[in-house]
């Protein structure tokens, strides 16, 4: 036991209607960096919010180089040495560098006068052992991302930190950043410190972690020495569940002609160079880890983004959206990940919310609208999609998630669309749901709607679509189409591929 | 380096983001030295532009720290109504002496300021909506307990504050000059400046390096209330007394001030000196549209333009500052 010096033990934690972590236990060795991996939802941020004291589990115990300790907020975490660098740095943007490093315990003559001289002197040594050639009294606010990063670093230091977590520090830096942060990292290694490092990149893991482990469905799968695994291994083990059977049994659909054409479409930072196309009849997949701009693409072709460059071409026409209910008018509707947010009015009757983006001349009659018609609509696809409602006068906000999905996808049905994207359409749903969801999407594409279909649930994907875009980092990294579809090939490409970063 | 590309530009607009308030005070000054040349020296010293500045100018001390935590107090005039009332009833009817008179104004203000600081920092209330509040309610009590009447006649140990002399300085002035180099010390020198910029610049991460963010919103509109208090005991002494009318549009003269000084609505930007700037051009147009004589209708909407420029000043500079996008 005294070997390891972080000992997470029977980690429980439960979100509404979530089992996020499952009796985790996770050891970390004194002076290793030890990589942490898995898939979106897979229970890493819980578990290390348990670890920073933001969330408190339902059960478990975390012992500190074999002491019992109870973290129960932020502060305590980093009093107990604990110190996180994420992607986004908690620091005062108007605040010099060394007010940022000490803003927890400024150095002070009494009554709480600053004493400028130890402040700064500190903030020197501090950075320079973090290698940051810069003023102390610069403001933060003129720093590089990465700069930025080297200051979180200089203030864990400074709270004598034993701990460092590190949640994908790398995405935002470029290779010569990140070479640096390599070399910050093995120096605290060699200066006895403990790292857990978070990344999607498993290029990264074989070349700084000693040992890994996986994470899947809130349970640790696996923990080896790094010598021990190869980067399919890691894979195999992040993904590999079984394929269940809810997906519609489809024989090689007849595709149409080209619907929609994405050319050379760039919105940074999100993503560059996106390039496809999708046919009539087609469910084409997106897949991509947090970050890697899935949303993003398809927030820009509607138009809820302005795109820098680019095409995009629906039916041979270039068309430029600058709102997404031109997108709507032009047949594209977009189905947002955000159900609740975006794409319900929850307080609204399911009727209204259904025929919201119905066009009025629809509805017209004479110089009147019908808006006996209105409910009509509204009973034909409660019926059609078979939403569970007492009425159609119910207020959406009663129905359960999967009903809810339903109404926001008979809403775009209305306007009646060519083209479809769906942005994790099952998140939050349950499983009887999902497959009547899955139904509702295969059954348009039937019918001859062209479908973007994204999601990070590689099973979903390996169900429903044709052919599979997978995007890393902003990049379209692989096409994979159905034949050669596998879990391991896809998750392979999302993480990376055969690019090196450092 | 970045920005290499074009150092001349970004340096002309880097020096009108921070110095364009010192500008425009030059630019009014030498516009009405030239179209009003026997106003402008009859009216417009330096003496007396500081001395017409000095309520104004204290005001705007609290107001900074406020609106640097991200917060902001609409019941600054109405509360110094509340005081001077108080203080003047106090001596007049009741007969206390000057030097409790004094305390009364100045406890009045800070005891303001605590139920204010309370309200936000304890429950949470929207700063705005609860100073609005504030703004209605001690107006109305003030109205209650002078029967909305005016009170002349201060004795000498107040009115000294307002029209006394320290060697060649006024009194109100030496009282502004301390105030701000005070709050220079408190915002710069002092820990609890730096947790003051620290909360206001980003809430969520005071809290995880240990702030207590609350507490420090309290402390926050309470020093407010003490420096409102200093400006009410000018303000009193000044007027001689009491009229209904004090007060009346202060906070937006204040606001306005410390807007136009460089201090952003978004929080965690902002330094005195920059207030004390504002409050001088805010005091410069005042005393501009008295001596031309203009009808309210048009002060009004000019001192509305004025609150509007300021507003379009700070989203330019947050913009600049990569505050927003």
């Amino acid at each position: 036991m005294g070997e390891y010096f972080l000992e997470m033990r029977n980690i429980t934690k439960t979100f509404p209607g979530v089992k996020a972590l499952k009796g985790v236990t996770f050891a970390v060795q004194k002076g290793a960096i030890h990589g942490l991996v898995g898939e979106n939802g897979a229970g890493k941020s819980t578990l290390m919010n348990v670890l920073g004291g933001v969330i408190q589990p339902d059960s478990g115990e975390i012992y500190i180089n074999g002491q019992r300790v109870f973290i129960t907020n932020p502060h305590e975490a980093q009093r107990l040495g604990i110190a996180f660098i994420h992607q986004e740095t908690s620091l005062f943007n108007f605040l010099s560098i060394a007010r940022n490093i000490f803003i927890s315990n400024l150095p002070s003559h009494g009554r709480g006068r600053i004493d400028f001289k130890t402040l700064y002197e500190r903030s020197a040594a501090l950075l320079k052992r973090v290698g940051l050639d810069k003023d102390p009294q610069a403001l933060v606010k003129d720093l590089t991302v990465a700069e930025k990063q080297m200051v979180e670093i200089a203030k864990a230091l400074s709270f004598e930190s034993r701990i460092f977590v590190l949640d994908e520090p790398t995405s935002p830096l470029t290779d010569r950043e990140i070479e640096n942060l390599f070399r910050i990292i093995r120096e605290l290694k060699n200066q006895g410190e403990t790292i857990i490092y978070i990344s999607h990149r498993l290029n990264e893991i074989f070349e700084i972690c000693d040992s890994v482990t996986v994470m899947r469905d809130g349970e640790i799968v696996d923990t080896t020495p790094i010598t021990e695994t190869n980067k399919f291994d890691l894979v195999r083990k992040m993904v590999g569940r079984e394929l269940s059977m809810m997906f519609l049994q489809r024989d090689h659909r007849e595709l149409g002609k080209v619907v929609l054409e994405v050319r050379e479409l760039t919105k940074k930072p999100y993503f560059r160079d996106i390039h496809f196309s999708l046919r009539e009849g087609e469910i084409l997949g997106l897949f991509g880890l947090v970050g890697a701009g899935r949303s993003e693409v398809a927030r820009t072709i509607v138009g809820d983004y302005r795109r820098d460059s680019g095409k995009v071409i629906l039916d041979g026409n270039e068309v430029f959206f600058s709102h997404p209910k031109e997108a709507i008018a032009r047949g594209i509707g977009f189905l947002t990940e955000d159900r609740r947010g975006e794409g319900l009015a929850v307080e609204m009757e399911v009727y209204k919310n259904i025929t919201m983006a119905i066009f009025w001349y629809q509805l017209r009659r004479g110089v009147n609208l019908d808006l006996g018609r209105e409910k009509e609509v509204a009973e034909e696809y409660v019926k059609e999609l078979r939403i569970v409602t007492p009425t159609i006068f119910q207020q959406a906000k009663n129905l359960s998630g999967g009903n809810q999905q339903k109404v926001v996808v008979a809403k775009w049905l209305c306007a009646q669309p060519r083209v479809l994207i769906v942005d994790e359409p099952t998140r939050g749903i349950d499983v009887g749901a999902k497959s009547e969801i899955y139904h509702i999407v295969a059954n348009l594409a039937q019918e001859g709607m062209g479908i973007i279909f994204i999601s990070s649930e590689i099973e979903e994907i390996l169900g429903m679509c044709d052919r599979v875009l997978v995007m890393y980092e902003g990049e379209l990294i692989a096409e994979v189409p159905r034949q050669e579809m596998t879990q391991e090939k896809i998750m392979y490409y999302a993480t990376g591929g055969e690019r090196v970063h450092a | 380096m970045p920005n290499a590309g074009f150092p001349v530009r970004k340096k002309v607009a880097d020096f009108l983001t921070n110095y364009a308030i010192y500008v425009s005070i030059l630019f009014l000054f030498v516009t009405f030295g030239l179209f009003f040349p026997q106003a402008f020296f009859s009216i417009m010293n330096v003496r007396n532009i500081l001395i017409s500045a000095s309520v104004i100018g204290v005001m705007a001390v609290g107001m900074t720290f406020v609106i640097v935590t991200a917060n902001i107090d609409l019941s600054v005039g109405s509360v110094a109504y509340f005081a001077v009332a108080l203080g003047v009833l106090a001596m007049k009817r009741a007969g206390f002496h000057p030097l409790w008179g004094l305390l009364i104004i100045l406890m009045a203000t800070i005891g303001v300021g605590a139920v204010n600081g309370l309200q936000i920092s304890r429950l949470k209330m929207v700063p705005l909506i609860a100073t609005l509040a504030s703004m209605g309610i001690f107006r109305g009590l003030a109205f209650q307990f002078t029967d909305a009447a005016s009170i002349y006649g201060m004795p000498p140990l107040i009115s000294r504050l307002g029209i006394g002399f320290l060697g060649p300085i006024p009194i109100p002035v030496i009282l502004l000059i301390l105030s701000y180099v005070s709050a220079y010390y408190i915002l710069e020198k002092a820990r609890f400046g730096t947790y003051v910029y620290a909360v206001g610049g980003d809430r969520e991460a005071a809290f995880k390096a240990g702030i207590n963010v609350p507490h420090i919103i309290f402390l926050v509109y309470l020093l407010h209330g003490f420096f409102v208090g200093i400006a009410s005991l000018i303000l009193c002494a000044r007027m001689d007394g009491v009229v209904p009318a004090l007060g009346v549009g202060m906070e937006f003269d204040v606001i306005t001030a410390v807007i136009l000084g460089g201090t952003s609505f978004s929080g965690g930007v902002g330094n005195v000196w920059g207030s004390l700037a504002g409050a001088v051009i805010i005091t410069l147009i005042n005393t501009a549209l008295t001596i031309l004589n203009v009808s309210a209708f048009y002060y009004d909407i000019f001192k509305g333009s004025v609150i509007l420029l300021a507003v379009i000043l700070d989203t330019f500079r947050q913009r600049r500052l990569g505050i927003v996008s």
